[in-house]
């Protein structure tokens, strides 16, 4: 396992070790395709966005900016591959991805979550209910809880994946929160 | 970050991507790296190819040029008239012949032909492969 994060692996491609790629590649292809098939659904397209994805990395990768983080780049790419998909081959979903509903923006402050229930994590299912919660979800708010609590990425990082401001990011991912302890049979935050 | 989300997505795992994933990438990549060098070698023996078949007028005009006003003509044509003659003194006609060719004009042309015939011949074996490889990626 090479202990060189990612953006020492790039510049390392960048100066000829083709091995690099390869690290890189097989770093990321499993979140990547999971955050595919969370937009197009079925494994035989997300396998194709994926490889196109990463062909996509390999063409610009002399053009990214090594002070910046590679996964929020990838990230980016990924969703915009992904949207362009749905854009081209499915006009209604795209449209359902891309809406965002009519829940009012947040303000600028966000107060935390509220705790979970300590029963909630006793639950013997949780895993499946959780897999299907999120899957319930429309798919920017999967996007949001995912890319931040999965990937570790912060609000900031989400929000230049996603073009927005963070401020949208960060009341998107309060929204997602609230639909998701719903859906779990939690109690949303008054 | 919020811990108990963080906790919870703990319990959460992204779909496992097909097993061959890594490896249908990979060999995505390398297809696409070896259209890319195909490409460039198209670009480049394209333009050789086209600045040798340029270049070829020129440089036959003036070894034309140079041929006749050396002489090499007049002498070559002594084959025709005088066969005795070249037969007796074969070594000293052979030197003069030699002497009165102009060397420069020559390899100039011959050089630029050889480039002209290598070139086409690369640039139409690297079309031939990329129509292959196109064929097949589709």
């Amino acid at each position: 396992m090479d202990e060189r994060i990612d953006e020492e692996l790039v510049t390392a491609y960048i100066n000829g070790e083709n091995r690099a790629l390869e690290i890189l590649v097989r770093r990321h292809i499993k979140p990547i395709f999971g955050f595919v098939f969370r937009y197009v659904g079925n494994v035989g397209d997300a396998e194709d966005i994926t490889q196109d994805i990463f062909v996509s990395i390999w063409k610009n990768i002399d053009k990214f900016d090594t002070s910046k983080k590679f996964k929020t780049w990838i990230f980016a790419i990924a969703k915009n591959a992904s949207l362009n998909w749905l854009r081209k081959k499915k006009p209604s979903t795209f449209s359902d991805v891309t809406k965002e509903g009519d829940e009012q923006q947040f303000d600028e402050t966000i107060e935390d979550e509220n705790p979970l229930p300590a029963e909630l994590f006793d639950r013997a299912s949780l895993k499946e209910e959780l897999e299907s919660a999120i899957g319930k979800l429309n798919p920017r708010y999967q996007t949001a809880l995912i890319l931040h609590y999965k990937e570790e990425l912060t609000f900031r990082e989400i929000a230049e994946i996603e073009n927005e401001s963070v401020n949208t990011v960060k009341s998107r991912h309060l929204r997602a929160i609230n639909k998701l302890r719903k859906i779990l049979g939690v109690d949303a935050p008054k | 970050m919020h811990k108990d989300y963080q906790k919870l997505f703990e319990s959460f795992e992204p779909v496992e991507p097909p097993e061959q994933l890594f490896h249908d990438t990979m060999l995505r990549i390398d297809a696409k790296k070896r259209r890319v060098a195909m490409y460039a070698r198209i670009g480049f023996f394209g333009v050789t190819s086209a600045t040798a078949l340029l270049v070829l007028a020129p440089i036959w005009n003036g070894f034309y040029v140079e041929l006749t006003q050396s002489g090499f003509s007049q002498l070559s044509s002594l084959i025709f008239s005088d066969g005795g003659t070249i037969m007796t003194y074969w070594q000293d006609f052979i030197l003069s012949l030699a002497e009165s060719l102009p060397i420069l004009s020559a390899i100039g042309l011959v050089g630029s032909v050889l480039l002209f015939l290598v070139s086409t011949e690369r640039l139409i074996r690297n079309v031939r492969a990329l129509t292959r490889s196109n064929l097949v990626a589709f």
